[in-house]
C-alpha cells in the first residue's frame, strides 16, 4: 500500500508523463533516474522505437557518470547498451548533450558522418567533439571523410589547412609546416596539433623556452603522449635525466644531442687542462649522455681512446693513468688495461718488439674475456692480425732469439720451425693463420685469408691449398665457395672423381651458380674424353649430351669441339673433317676458332685408333686462322673472350693455354683489333706466350691516341715491363717515374694491373721484376745484384 | 667505430635477437634510397654486433680505427647525435603506436 502511495505521490502517472519526466531528469544531469523513468514507461507499454533515442542518451550520460567515478567496466556496459539503442535510433537527430558520449562509443570511421548529421540539424559546432575528430583525422589521415561535412563548416576549412601542412610535417620540415598551421584560429579543433608542431619546430632550432611554452597548451589526453613527455623533459634539462619517456622516442626526437656536443667540448677542454679530476668528470658526463643505458662500458672505451692523446703527447702519461684508475672500477681495470695494451701494440707495428709483445699479451686475454668461447674467438682474431702483420712486414722476428721466444709463448709452433720462420715470413704468417683458423674454425674470413696467403707465394702450394679448402668446407659447410674452388683445383689436377664429389656438395648449396654449372659441364666432358679414350662410344655420347644440356656461352665452344671429336670417332671415316666440318661451319667465327683450336690440341691425347690425316690438321689450322681473322674484322668485341686463357679447371678438356699459344703471327692482328676496354684482359696472355714485340708496338700505338690518364699509366707500366723483358732498359728509372706520377685515386687500378703481370713475368724467368711488380716496389730492381 | 651499440641505440649487452630486431627497425626507417649515409652507419654497426664473434672483435679492435683522440671523440659525438634528422609527423605517430 505504501509503495503504491509513494508512486502516486511523487511519480508521473501517464505514459506521456513518464517520457517527459525522463527527458527532464536527463537534462538535469540525473541519468540514473532518467533510466528508471524510461524503464517504467517501457513497462507500461510505450513502443520501443519511441524510447530508443532517450534510452540511448540516458545510457551515454550514465556511462559518463560511471566513468567519472572510476567504474570503467560498468561504464563500458552502459555504452554497449547505448550503442544497442543507438543502432535502432540511427535516424533520430543527435543533440549536443549526447554528441560527445555518442562519438566515444562509435568506431572512428563513422564519427565524422555523425558529426555532420549533428551539424545539419542546425546544432552549434561542438569544440570538444572537433578536438576529438581532429585527433582522428591527423592520426589516420582520412581526409576524404571530410566530404561528409557541410561546405561552410569552419572545421572543414581548418582540416584542409592541416592537410596542406601534412606534407612538410611528414618530411620533418617543422618550420614550413608550422607556418601553414599559423592560419588556424586559436579556437580551432586542431589547436593542439598546431601547438605540438610549433613545439617541434622550436625543438629543432633548439629554442627550449618556446618548446616549454607550446607544450603548456597541450592537454594531458593529447595522443602523442610519449613524444610530448620527452619534449617536456628536454625543455627542462634538470628533469631530463630522470625522465621516464621511452628511450626510442627520445632518440627519434634527437633529445640529448645538444648536451652531447656540450659535453664533448667539456672533455676536450679537460684534456687540454690536463687535470685528472676534471677529465674523469667530463668523461663520465659524456659517457652518460652518449649511452644512458650502459655508461660504464662507454666510459671504458673513452678511457681507451684517451690513450691516443697520450701517444700524440697531448696528455701526460701519469695524468692518464691517474684518470684511468679513478674512472675504471678496480675489478675491471685489468681487462681494460689488456685491451688497451692490445690496441696500442697493433696501432704501432713499427716497434721492434711488436710481435714479441703481442705474443706476451696473448695468455692475458682471459682477463678481458671470461667466457671460454669468447676467449677462443679473441685468440683467433689476435693470431689473425698477427699473421697479417707478419705477412705485411715480410719477416717473422727481429732475431733468432725473438722467434724462439714467440714460439714458446704461443706454445703451438714447434721449436724446429723457428729457423724456417726467421727466414721466411710468409710461412710464419701462414702457420699463424692456421692457428687462428684452428681456434675459430667458423670464421670464413680467416679461411679465405689463409687461402689468399697460400696463393700469394710465387711457388704454388697446391696440396696445402687443397687441405685448406677441405678444412674450410668442413668447418663452414653451408658456404659453397670452398666446394667450388676444391672442384676447380681437383679438375685442374685431373682428379675427376674427387672433383665430382666436391661438385656434388657445391650443387647442394649453389645449384644455380654459373661456376657450378660450368664445372658440371667440364666434368661431363672429362668423362666423354675418358670414354672416348677407352673406346666406349655409347657412354661418351651420353656424357657429351649431358654436357650439351647444361652448356653456357662460356663452355659451348668446348662442347662443340668434343662433338666434332666424338663424331669423328663414331663415323669411322678416314677424314676427321668429313664428319666435323658441318658442325664447325654452322658456328660463329669466334666459336669456330676456339673449337678448332681445342680439337687440334685435344686429338693427340684422345688416343684410341684414330689417326688424324696431315691434310685434316692443316685444314683445322687454316680454319682456326680464318676464323680468328674474321673475328678481328667482324666481331672485335668477342676477341677478349676468344683469347683470354680458359680457367685452369677446363685445361683437362681443352689442353693448357688453348688459343693464346696457337695464335702465333696472328697476335699482331688480334692486338690491333681488340677494343681499348678489353685490351687489358688479353695483354697479360700476349706477354705470357712471348708476343713481346707485337705487344710493345701495339702499346706504343695506343699510348699515342689515349687521353684516359689511368689507362695511360697502365700502358706505361706495360711499356716499362716490356722494355725490361726485352733488355732495352734494365733500370728502375721508368718505373720510379711512373710510380711518382700516379695520383692516390689511380693507384688501385695500376696496382691491380701490376698484379696481373706478376705470373706472366715470373714465367719469363725474371723473378726480380715479378717480385717488384708484386710488391709494387721497383727499388728492388736497383738492388738485384745486392740480393745475389 | 668505437660504440656500435650506441648507433643502434641498444644496451651494450643486448642479445642477437634484440640486435637483429633493432637493426631491421632502423633499416626500415632509414632505407638506403632515402638516407644512404645513415644506412651505411647502421649496416656497419650491425656488422660489428651481429654475432658473438663480431662483438668480440669489435671489443678488441673497435677503438683502433681512429688515428687520434680528437678523431675518436668526434666520431663518438657524431655517432651519438650528429646525423640526427628531424623526424616527420607520421614517423612520430607511428612510434607512438609502437
Amino acid at each position: 500500500m505504501g509503495r503504491s502511495n509513494r508512486k502516486q505521490k511523487g511519480g508521473p502517472h501517464t505514459k506521456q508523463e513518464l517520457i517527459r519526466h525522463a527527458g527532464l531528469r536527463l537534462a538535469a544531469g540525473n541519468a540514473k533516474q532518467a533510466l528508471a523513468s524510461l524503464r517504467l514507461a517501457q513497462f507500461n507499454g510505450v513502443p520501443a522505437e519511441r524510447l530508443d533515442q532517450l534510452f540511448h542518451r540516458a545510457y551515454l550520460a550514465r556511462a559518463g557518470e560511471l566513468e567519472a567515478r572510476g567504474l570503467t567496466e560498468e561504464a563500458e556496459a552502459a555504452r554497449k547498451n547505448a550503442a544497442m539503442h543507438g543502432s535502432s535510433s540511427g535516424n533520430l537527430e543527435p543533440t549536443r548533450d549526447d554528441l560527445l558520449p555518442y562519438l566515444h562509443t562509435q568506431p572512428a570511421d563513422s564519427r565524422l558522418a555523425y558529426y555532420a548529421r549533428y551539424l545539419q540539424s542546425n546544432n552549434p559546432p561542438c569544440p570538444d567533439a572537433e578536438v576529438m575528430l581532429a585527433d582522428h583525422l591527423v592520426l589516420n589521415r582520412c581526409w576524404e571523410q571530410l566530404d561528409a561535412l557541410p561546405e561552410a563548416c569552419p572545421f572543414r576549412d581548418d582540416a584542409n589547412v592541416v592537410a596542406a601542412a601534412s606534407e612538410p610535417l611528414d618530411c620533418g620540415n617543422w618550420d614550413a609546416g608550422s607556418r601553414i598551421l599559423d592560419q588556424l584560429p586559436a579556437e580551432s579543433g586542431f589547436r593542439h596539433w598546431k601547438a605540438f608542431c610549433s613545439a617541434m619546430a622550436a625543438h629543432v632550432r633548439r629554442d627550449m623556452p618556446t618548446v616549454a611554452k607550446d607544450l603548456k597548451a597541450l592537454p594531458s589526453e593529447f595522443p602523442l603522449r610519449s613524444a610530448t613527455k620527452a619534449l617536456r623533459a628536454s625543455a627542462r634539462p634538470r628533469a631530463a635525466e630522470s625522465a621516464s619517456a621511452r628511450a626510442g622516442t627520445e632518440r627519434l626526437l634527437g633529445i640529448g644531442r645538444l648536451s652531447i656536443s656540450k659535453r664533448a667540448e667539456a672533455v676536450r677542454q679537460a684534456v687540454e687542462g690536463a687535470k685528472t679530476e676534471p677529465i674523469v668528470r667530463a668523461i663520465r658526463d659524456f659517457a652518460t649522455a652518449v649511452d644512458p643505458h650502459s655508461p660504464t662500458v662507454t666510459m671504458q672505451r673513452l678511457i681507451r681512446i684517451l690513450h691516443l692523446a697520450v701517444e700524440t703527447g697531448q696528455l701526460n702519461e701519469d695524468t692518464y693513468w691517474d684518470a684511468f684508475s679513478r674512472a675504471v672500477p678496480e675489478r675491471q681495470s685489468e681487462s681494460v688495461e689488456i685491451l688497451l695494451y692490445c690496441q696500442s701494440l697493433f696501432k704501432k707495428p713499427s716497434s721492434l718488439d711488436y710481435l714479441t709483445e703481442i705474443a706476451e699479451m696473448f695468455p692475458a686475454i682471459r682477463l678481458a674475456f671470461p667466457d671460454e668461447s669468447d676467449r677462443r674467438v679473441a685468440r683467433a682474431r689476435i693470431l689473425g692480425r698477427l699473421a697479417e702483420g707478419v705477412q705485411s712486414r715480410g719477416t717473422w722476428a727481429v732475431t733468432y732469439q725473438d722467434a724462439e721466444d714467440i714460439c714458446q709463448i704461443l706454445g703451438d709452433l714447434t721449436f724446429n720451425s723457428v729457423e724456417k720462420y726467421a727466414r721466411d715470413g710468409l710461412s710464419a704468417a701462414i702457420d699463424l693463420m692456421r692457428l687462428s683458423v684452428r681456434e675459430d674454425p667458423s670464421n670464413a674470413a680467416a679461411h679465405k685469408q689463409l687461402i689468399a696467403m697460400l696463393e700469394s707465394g710465387l711457388v704454388p702450394r697446391t696440396s696445402e691449398l687443397i687441405s685448406a679448402y677441405e678444412h674450410y668446407a668442413e668447418s663452414v659447410p653451408e658456404d659453397p665457395e670452398p666446394w667450388i674452388s676444391l672442384a676447380e683445383l681437383r679438375l685442374g689436377n685431373n682428379a675427376y672423381r674427387k672433383a665430382e664429389a666436391a661438385l656434388e656438395k657445391a650443387r647442394i648449396y649453389a645449384s644455380q651458380d654459373n661456376r657450378v654449372i660450368d664445372l658440371m659441364a667440364a666434368t661431363s666432358l672429362l668423362a666423354t674424353k675418358r670414354n672416348l679414350k677407352r673406346g666406349r662410344l655409347a657412354l661418351a655420347v651420353r656424357d657429351l649430351s649431358n654436357a650439351e644440356a647444361i652448356a653456357s656461352p662460356r663452355t659451348e665452344a668446348i662442347v662443340l669441339a668434343w662433338k666434332v671429336i666424338a663424331s669423328f670417332a663414331q663415323a669411322k671415316e678416314s677424314s676427321l673433317l668429313a664428319s666435323g666440318d658441318r658442325l664447325l661451319d654452322d658456328a660463329t667465327p669466334p666459336m669456330r676458332a676456339k673449337a678448332a683450336c681445342i680439337v687440334a690440341n685435344a686429338l693427340p691425347s684422345t688416343g684410341g685408333s684414330a689417326v688424324v690425316p696431315r691434310t685434316d690438321r692443316l685444314r683445322l689450322q687454316n680454319m682456326f686462322r680464318d676464323a680468328v681473322r674474321e673475328t678481328c674484322k667482324t666481331a672485335p668485341a668477342d676477341l677478349a673472350d676468344l683469347v683470354e686463357p680458359m680457367p685452369v679447371a677446363f685445361s683437362c678438356v681443352t689442353g693448357p693455354k688453348v688459343v693464346p699459344e696457337d695464335l702465333g703471327e696472328l697476335w699482331d692482328c688480334v692486338l690491333r683489333a681488340v677494343p681499348d676496354r678489353d685490351a687489358l684482359r688479353i695483354f697479360p696472355a700476349a706477354l705470357e706466350v712471348g708476343a713481346l714485340r707485337e705487344l710493345r708496338g701495339e702499346i706504343a700505338r695506343r699510348l699515342a691516341r689515349t687521353d684516359n690518364s689511368t689507362y695511360q699509366r697502365i700502358l706505361l707500366l706495360y711499356s716499362a715491363t716490356l722494355r725490361y723483358l726485352l733488355g732495352e732498359d734494365r733500370g728502375a728509372g721508368r718505373f720510379r717515374k711512373l710510380v711518382d706520377s700516379i695520383p692516390k685515386q689511380e693507384l688501385g687500378p695500376v696496382r691491380a694491373a701490376a698484379d696481373k703481370l706478376v705470373i706472366p713475368v715470373a714465367m719469363r724467368f725474371v723473378p726480380v721484376l715479378a717480385l717488384a711488380l708484386k710488391q709494387f716496389d721497383f727499388e728492388l730492381l736497383e738492388e738485384q745484384w745486392g740480393l745475389f | 667505430m668505437i660504440c656500435p651499440h650506441v648507433v643502434l641505440g641498444l644496451r651494450w649487452d643486448a642479445d642477437d635477437a634484440e640486435i637483429r630486431q633493432r637493426y631491421l627497425e632502423l633499416v626500415r626507417a632509414h632505407p638506403p634510397s632515402r638516407d644512404p649515409d645513415r644506412f651505411k652507419m647502421i649496416a656497419k654497426a650491425y656488422g660489428m654486433l651481429k654475432d658473438r664473434a663480431a662483438r668480440v672483435e669489435a671489443h678488441l679492435f673497435g677503438a683502433m680505427e681512429c688515428d687520434s683522440f680528437e678523431d675518436a671523440l668526434s666520431e663518438l659525438e657524431r655517432t651519438a647525435s650528429g646525423d640526427w634528422k628531424p623526424p616527420g609527423l607520421r614517423e612520430i605517430c607511428a612510434a607512438e603506436d609502437r
